[in-house]
């Protein structure tokens, strides 16, 4: 059998890279129809975020059309954002992370990719059905009830084809990514279905609806989106880097408190509403224990990624997974103490809460999709990647947009609640305050979607086969571009000595 | 996403069956020769390497420090749930542990009062319909409260035209009024106490407040009435003396249910 391990680190079996090989070609068809449609949806989904963004501080932007209406786009842009990119994107990775973890290939090629297409068609079901108003106008659950045919068709082939990996996997020992996928895939369905009945059933009234809705909402993130980045995250920084995760004791612990402790965090969305206290008492102990997964996460990935942060350097999934890891723990702690009543007092109902739930949705989960996306379809496909700087431009395109999308709302919301809070001022120059920073996230917004057409038009072109005849994989900075550097510079110097 | 070879990647390779026969080796392509051949290729190890072993789990032990921080977050936790929890009951919405722990006896005597002139502009909304929002009233349909002499003069007559309404002619600021007024007696006695209280302390009146208990001794005392009150009725409530008020109950709050 050839060496590999000539420039490969040893111990690499030749057996083990035919396990791979046909494990990426078994993921082939479903996760670039999951993938590719969730480019779609984030696509649309930037469309309608800019349009109702800009509404906000250009009232009459498109008013003549009732479907463009703010209360229709906003609602569309989210539900298009998680059901129609997040979630899809989530399925794609965890899928194939699922075959990739345990030397098998995938299950059911026939079903999980027409899952893909019946998955697409119930989020255009519902986004049609938002923007000429049937939205249920339940936050985060907007869909028509009848949607949930679609999904849980998907979802039940997306659970059953996880646990058949599990138990047809070929290391018995299980790796921490593999705990998260499962938690995921198991707490999602069980969440949307609950949510679902518990706001929606007709005899179930008042504020036990919101409870359920804000149970959901923040769950979809800790336990659906959370789980799946995290699973990434663990899986692509020692992959790309080459060392073992720091501690499999801090593994267990992150994994087993943020099971813990999640579940019980969304209600402190409910400080100061009319529920029982005890329901906002226990979600704003929830939210504080989730220091313990966060703090334990943190640690683990900074510990792996210690010594190895050259590789940001280069390579372009690392770059993304670890600006989306850095995220999560800002984005933790920041929940963790924008939870507490002293806090939610002054920022809860302002532009704080939108800056907090991008940090989260964007900076934490979306990044993290892109570096995996980065990782995975060259992998699928057996394409490389058709161009770095573009790589670049969508790299720094999002993670500008995305930071002065998160600072600027953030300061602003804080502002504003510290202004609503004071009964001295009249509420118009409240949101006369806030309009500069309002087109300070149009413009946020633009940089990002700049970005996802960048993404767009390089996944467009990996389709097309622009990366095929390339040989190795694209990176920021190449063998062959390090040493034209460093023959620029050597040149440079000589120019100097020239002149001296 | 043909499945036709391609020149085959290190990790990649085109075909399983040539994988199986070893009959090319991956590692030999042009890239890896270039890298092979170059002064730089120490420094470059790390770049060409295509793809690193599955991930590992390492064995560092968990910090002693960390569990000691999280056993005071989980500390911390019992104790807020304990002060602020309201001890899990479902009738307790204000997580001020002063509310759950206070004794029934401090809690009747901690109870604020009512306010009743926050309760009667509330409960004045229903009013502005006629008398308007300045109490001037409509002149020749609806008497004004501001600067009526019954307005200011014995509260128990207030009370009993709440009570029942009115029919028929009215003097009122020199003006006969011909009308009719409902009766509002399904409003609570602390309702109606709080919309008298505001009336006689609004605009020009300057009357002092109207119990709850008074209200509800008038409530009692005309019990029997179905018919609404007249101008001459009227005058003659004015010169009797005021029902008996018995003693205020304490009003009910959260502590009394513990």
């Amino acid at each position: 059998m050839a060496s590999i391990a000539v420039t490969k680190p040893a111990a690499v079996d030749s057996q083990e890279l035919l396990t791979r090989v046909q494990t990426d070609r078994s993921c082939r068809q479903t996760v670039l129809i999951y993938y590719t449609s969730a480019v779609f949806w984030l696509l649309l989904g930037s469309v309608l975020a800019i349009l109702a963004s800009l509404k906000m501080h250009i009232p009459g932007f498109l008013a003549e059309w009732e479907w463009l209406t703010f209360g229709r786009v906003r609602p569309a842009h989210l539900t298009s954002m998680i059901y129609g990119w997040a979630v899809m994107a989530a399925i794609g990775t965890l899928l194939w992370l699922q075959a990739r973890m345990g030397r098998v290939r995938l299950p059911l090629p026939l079903l999980l990719p027409v899952s893909g297409i019946v998955w697409n068609v119930g989020v255009a079901y519902g986004m049609i059905a938002i923007l000429i108003g049937y939205s249920t106008s339940t936050e985060w659950l907007e869909f028509p009830v009848p949607v949930l045919g679609f999904f849980g068709f998907c979802l039940v082939l997306v659970i059953y084809a996880s646990l058949v990996m599990m138990m047809r996997r070929k290391v018995h020992h299980t790796y921490v990514s593999q705990w998260y996928i499962y938690g995921g895939v198991l707490w999602f369905p069980f969440l949307y279905v609950s949510a679902l009945i518990l706001t929606q059933a007709p005899h179930v009234n008042g504020t036990v609806r919101a409870i359920a809705n804000w149970w959901f909402a923040h769950n979809v993130l800790g336990l659906w989106l959370t789980p799946i980045g995290l699973a990434s995250a663990y899986y692509f920084i020692p992959k790309v880097t080459g060392r073992p995760v720091h501690s499999y004791h801090l593994s267990l612990l992150g994994f087993w408190t943020l099971a813990l402790f999640y579940n019980w965090a969304g209600t402190h969305h409910l400080v100061g509403g009319p529920i029982p206290a005890w329901v906002i008492t226990v979600g704003i102990v929830g939210s504080m224990m989730m220091f313990i997964p966060v703090t334990t996460v943190a640690i683990n990935h900074h510990m792996t990624m210690l010594g190895q942060f050259g590789h940001l350097k280069t390579s372009p999934t690392l770059r993304f997974v670890v600006f989306g890891a850095m995220s999560y723990t800002l984005v933790s702690f920041h929940g963790s103490l924008a939870a507490l009543r002293s806090f939610s007092e002054v920022a809860h109902f302002t532009h704080h809460t939108i800056a907090h739930s991008h940090l989260g949705v964007y900076c934490f989960f979306t990044m993290m999709m892109f570096g995996a996306m980065y990782y995975i379809f060259p992998r699928i496909l057996r394409r490389e990647w058709s161009s770095a700087p573009l790589i670049k431009v969508h790299f720094w395109t999002t993670a500008i947009g995305s930071i002065i999308y998160v600072v600027g709302l953030g300061w602003a919301g804080l502002v504003q609640g510290w202004m609503m809070n004071n009964p001295d001022i009249a509420f118009m120059d409240v949101v006369k305050y806030t309009i500069p920073w309002l087109e300070s996230r149009s413009v946020a917004g633009t940089l990002m979607s700049i970005g996802h057409v960048v993404f767009a038009i390089l996944v467009w072109r990996m389709l097309r086969g622009d990366g095929a005849e390339q040989q190795g994989p694209t990176l920021f900075t190449t063998a062959r571009s390090l040493r034209a550097q460093r023959e620029r510079k050597a040149r440079a110097r000589e120019r100097a000595k020239g002149v001296a | 996403m043909s499945d036709t070879p391609k020149p085959s990647n290190p990790e990649t390779p085109a075909s399983d069956g040539e994988m199986r026969h070893g009959t090319r080796n991956p590692a030999l392509h042009p890239t890896d020769v270039e890298i092979r051949n170059s002064p730089d290729v120490l420094e470059m190890h790390q770049q060409i390497i295509r793809e690193m072993n599955e991930p590992a789990d390492g064995v560092a032990p968990t910090p002693v420090w960390l569990l000691m921080f999280f056993f005071a977050l989980i500390g911390w936790g019992g104790y807020y749930i304990a002060q602020n929890g309201g001890g899990f009951r479902g009738d307790i919405y204000n997580e001020d542990p002063a509310v759950l722990y206070r004794q029934a006896g401090e809690g009747a005597a901690a109870a604020k009062p009512v306010d009743l002139m926050a309760v009667g502009k509330r409960t004045f909304n229903n009013c502005t319909q006629c008398h308007q929002v300045n109490g001037a009233g409509i002149p020749g349909a609806f008497p004004p409260l501001d600067g009526a002499e019954r307005v200011s003069g014995p509260p128990h007559v207030l009370a009993a035209i709440l009570l029942h309404g009115l029919h028929g002619p009215l003097q009122v600021k020199g003006q006969t009024y011909n009308g009719d007024m409902p009766a509002w007696g399904q409003l609570s006695d602390e309702e109606i106490a709080g919309v008298l209280t505001y009336v006689r302390a609004s605009w020009s009146n300057k009357a002092p407040e109207v119990s709850p208990a008074l209200v509800k001794a008038m409530r009692t005392q005309t019990a029997s009435q179905t018919a609404p009150w007249t101008g001459t009725a009227l005058d003659a409530l004015a010169k009797e003396p005021p029902p008996t008020e018995e003693a205020a109950p304490a009003p009910v709050t959260e502590a009394k249910s513990n």
